[in-house]
């Protein structure tokens, strides 16, 4: 497990790792906050470091979002601090409110990080003007402090090997295609199967899960950089959208693997193995567009597909063919086949997504 | 079923904490500090030996990582140690600008670079890298230095007592509030989608939010269980296991993402009205058993009896088998498949709820008494 470990930093200490960089201009940030405040003797010192330190992140759009989170929390906070602290209440008060502020702030650390650091400030405002004569004061240098170290973050992020999340979103977007391409044959394999492996597919929907989560943060952080026209940002986002939506599509499939083996037996089976194919064809088209932008889709494909598939079967149900099946798994096959358009016109929609953000008009 | 309609309850009152997690670690949390301090205050401490004390206290709390139980034990106890090894160290260096900015740059790089290890090694790192920063502004000689160090600890180590040994959390009692929640949070989600059936301006915005608290709902029993050391996919049907009542959470869920994906089949179709009266009516069933459930005092509830909802849906069954939807064209026959579907979906809603139920009063040695009691 140690030499682990020590593999896993050894593997990293290269300035061509992200995560060396990134330590690097952390360091280089407090750093230099550090020596600011010691030059201007500033009376809370550790405001500006800490700040720094809190805002740092691997990418320029992370830092961009938790900086105005953090500036929006201290400015609401400082305020409500200085006007409480106008109220000029009993000591005892003071207690209590400090301590009430307490639990709120450990309430929504982790929850909600505006306001977290809303509570936190307005608590230390409070304290600190109740040992000092001005009220005021404690609330503008923190607010000051806190601009302060954004700027100084900001500014080594942007000049010390600036990492855009941009960079890295066609990594992100692609691992995630594969990963909702793995579990869409996951549940294909299942579904056929009279014992699907309900364990296997869990893993799989937590890893695509996991993806998505991955890729949504990837593209809000890129979102939010410079250097993207406007159109771009809203189509990132929209595609995101997409993407979740196409999660959801899987989850609902699964409620259906689960409980039938459907009716596409026997005569229908080469056709659905025929539009299966197609979907997993469009899921492998698009993985490569994303990562490459070679590919090409064409959404006429999988309607074509789809259109003579839902004739065969609309053919088979008027010959009676599926009248051996308990009404429940016809009711299945139904539900299935129409998650599958689903799929097949989220992912057209996803090319759709992608095109635009590769070619802006 | 009003609930859902009233956007202040979902927001605001529903109690997304039941009397624990959030607000029992906030408490907690308080209460540690409080302690601490008392404990302090005993000891006379004052000043800035006072203060010391208490960040050695928070940090324990604030700074709290690790997956399980023992994790976040070792983990408490790691910061604890390395703290008090960088404080005196700081200390010193802080008397000189050329050492504290050297140390300050060493200590952040490597605080930085151990995120390489995973999120709780980065959360150390953090917590190490705040509480080593207050010491290099409040330079100090060798001995102060150590001593700082020694009220850190304490102050540290009363908070830990009470956060992992006098103070730790049921783990049955945990699930099972985890469980009773994310059932409520899919009895909303389930109650926004009977009145989508009804009434198109129930957007999917709406119901998004719904199905994204429930699924974070389960996510958060399944975090849960990990901090208990169980893993949430050990166990299937047919085996059993720990994770046998996730799984059944899951499904309940996945049932209805499936609902959802159909529930807009009476859109402009007025063939439909009546049937959709009945999907209404039968959903109304439905949500009502989601409520007796939820709605469970100690560990005893009255068993729900499903066959009249079942009854119902064969019922309606029955109408669309006569409504032959196969021979009303390409248009028809897509209508036709959404309202099938539909049913499908409904149906498996309350198997799922039913098997959900039998799992959880084994999982929970939950008593189901019958009406009749």
């Amino acid at each position: 497990m140690q030499n682990n470990h020590w593999a896993r930093l050894s593997k990293e200490l290269t300035f061509s790792s992200q995560i060396f960089r990134h330590a690097l201009r952390a360091a280089i940030a407090i750093t230099l906050a550090v020596a600011v405040v010691k030059q201007t003797s500033l009376y809370h010192a550790l405001w500006v470091p800490i700040t720094v330190l809190v805002i740092m992140r691997p990418s320029l759009g992370g830092t961009l979002h938790i900086s105005w989170k953090r500036l929006a929390g201290t400015v609401a906070g400082a305020a409500g601090g200085i006007l409480i602290a106008f109220l000029e209440l009993p000591m005892a008060a003071v207690g209590s409110l400090a301590f009430a502020m307490l639990f709120l702030i450990f309430y929504f650390k982790g929850r909600n990080y505006l306001a977290f650091i809303a509570f936190l400030t307005a608590d230390l405002v409070i304290v600190l003007a109740a040992a000092f004569p001005h009220p005021w004061q404690s609330g503008a240098e923190r607010m000051l402090d806190t601009a302060l170290g954004i700027g100084i973050g900001l500014g080594v992020s942007f000049l010390v090997w600036p990492n855009f999340a941009r960079k890295n979103l066609r990594q992100a977007i692609g691992n995630l295609i594969a990963a909702q391409h793995s579990h869409f044959g996951q549940l294909r394999k299942a579904y056929l199967s009279d014992t699907p492996d309900s364990v296997h597919l869990l893993s799989g929907r937590l890893q695509a899960r996991e993806s998505l989560d991955n890729c949504t943060q990837k593209c809000t952080d890129a979102a939010i950089e410079p250097g993207l026209i406007s159109g771009q940002r809203q189509e990132l986002l929209n595609l995101v959208d997409i993407f979740a939506k196409l999660h959801k599509t899987l989850i609902a499939l699964s409620s259906i693997v689960a409980n039938s083996t459907g009716v596409f037996k026997g005569e229908i089976l080469p056709d659905f193995e025929r539009l299966m194919d197609t979907i997993e064809n469009q899921f492998s088209q698009l993985e490569t567009y994303a990562r490459t932008g070679e590919a090409s889709m064409s959404p006429q494909t999988f309607n074509d597909c789809f259109s003579r598939f839902m004739a065969r079967l609309g053919s088979m149900r008027m010959n009676g063919e599926f009248d051996r099946f308990p009404l429940d798994a016809r009711n299945n096959s139904s539900s299935f086949i129409l998650q599958i358009r689903q799929i097949g016109d989220g992912l057209d929609q996803a090319y759709a997504g992608l095109k635009n953000i590769r070619a802006p008009q | 079923m009003p609930r859902f309609f009233n956007r202040f309850y979902i927001k605001f009152i529903r109690p997304t904490d039941p009397g624990l997690f959030i607000t029992k670690y906030a408490a907690k949390a308080t209460v540690c500090c409080l302690i601490s301090l008392g404990a302090a205050l005993l000891l006379g401490l004052r000043g800035h030996d006072l203060l010391w004390w208490l960040i050695g206290a928070l940090c324990t709390i604030l700074f709290r990582t690790g997956s399980t139980f023992n994790r976040r034990k070792m983990y408490g106890l790691i910061l604890l140690g390395t703290v008090s090894l960088t404080v005196p160290v700081a200390a010193v260096a802080g008397g000189h600008t050329a050492a504290s900015l050297g140390f300050i740059f060493l200590l952040s790089f490597a605080c930085f670079f151990v995120s390489s290890l995973g999120v709780s090694a980065s959360t150390i790192g953090i917590g190490c890298l705040v509480v080593t920063m207050i010491s290099v502004f409040s330079p100090a000689a060798p001995i102060p230095g150590l001593v700082r160090s020694a009220y850190l600890m304490g102050g540290g180590l009363i908070s830990f007592l009470i956060n992992f040994y006098l103070w730790p959390f049921d783990p049955e009692k945990v699930l099972l509030s985890a469980a009773k929640l994310a059932v409520e949070d899919m009895g909303l989600f389930f109650d926004g989608l009977c009145a989508r059936i009804k009434n198109p301006r129930v957007t999917n915005a709406n119901l998004d939010y719904l199905s994204s608290e429930s699924s974070a709902s389960i996510r958060r029993y399944r975090v849960f269980m990990e901090s208990f050391n169980v893993d949430p996919l050990k166990g299937n049907k047919t085996q059993g296991g720990p994770g046998l009542y996730y799984f059944s959470l899951v499904r309940l869920f996945e049932s209805l993402m499936g609902l959802f994906h159909h529930i807009h089949f009476s859109d402009e179709t007025p063939e439909f009205d009546e049937l959709k009266e009945r999907f209404y009516n039968a959903s109304w069933g439905i949500g009502e058993i989601f409520d007796i459930f939820i709605e469970m005092k100690s560990a005893s509830y009255i068993k729900p009896d499903f066959s009249p909802i079942l009854a119902d849906l064969e019922a309606i069954q029955t109408t669309l088998v006569e409504m032959k939807g196969y021979r009303q064209g390409d248009d028809g026959q897509n209508r036709f498949l959404e309202a099938w579907a539909t049913l499908y979906e409904l149906k498996n809603v309350v198997l799922e709820l039913e098997n959900m139920m039998k799992t959880a009063d084994r999982r929970f040695r939950l008593e189901a008494r019958s009406h009749a009691e």
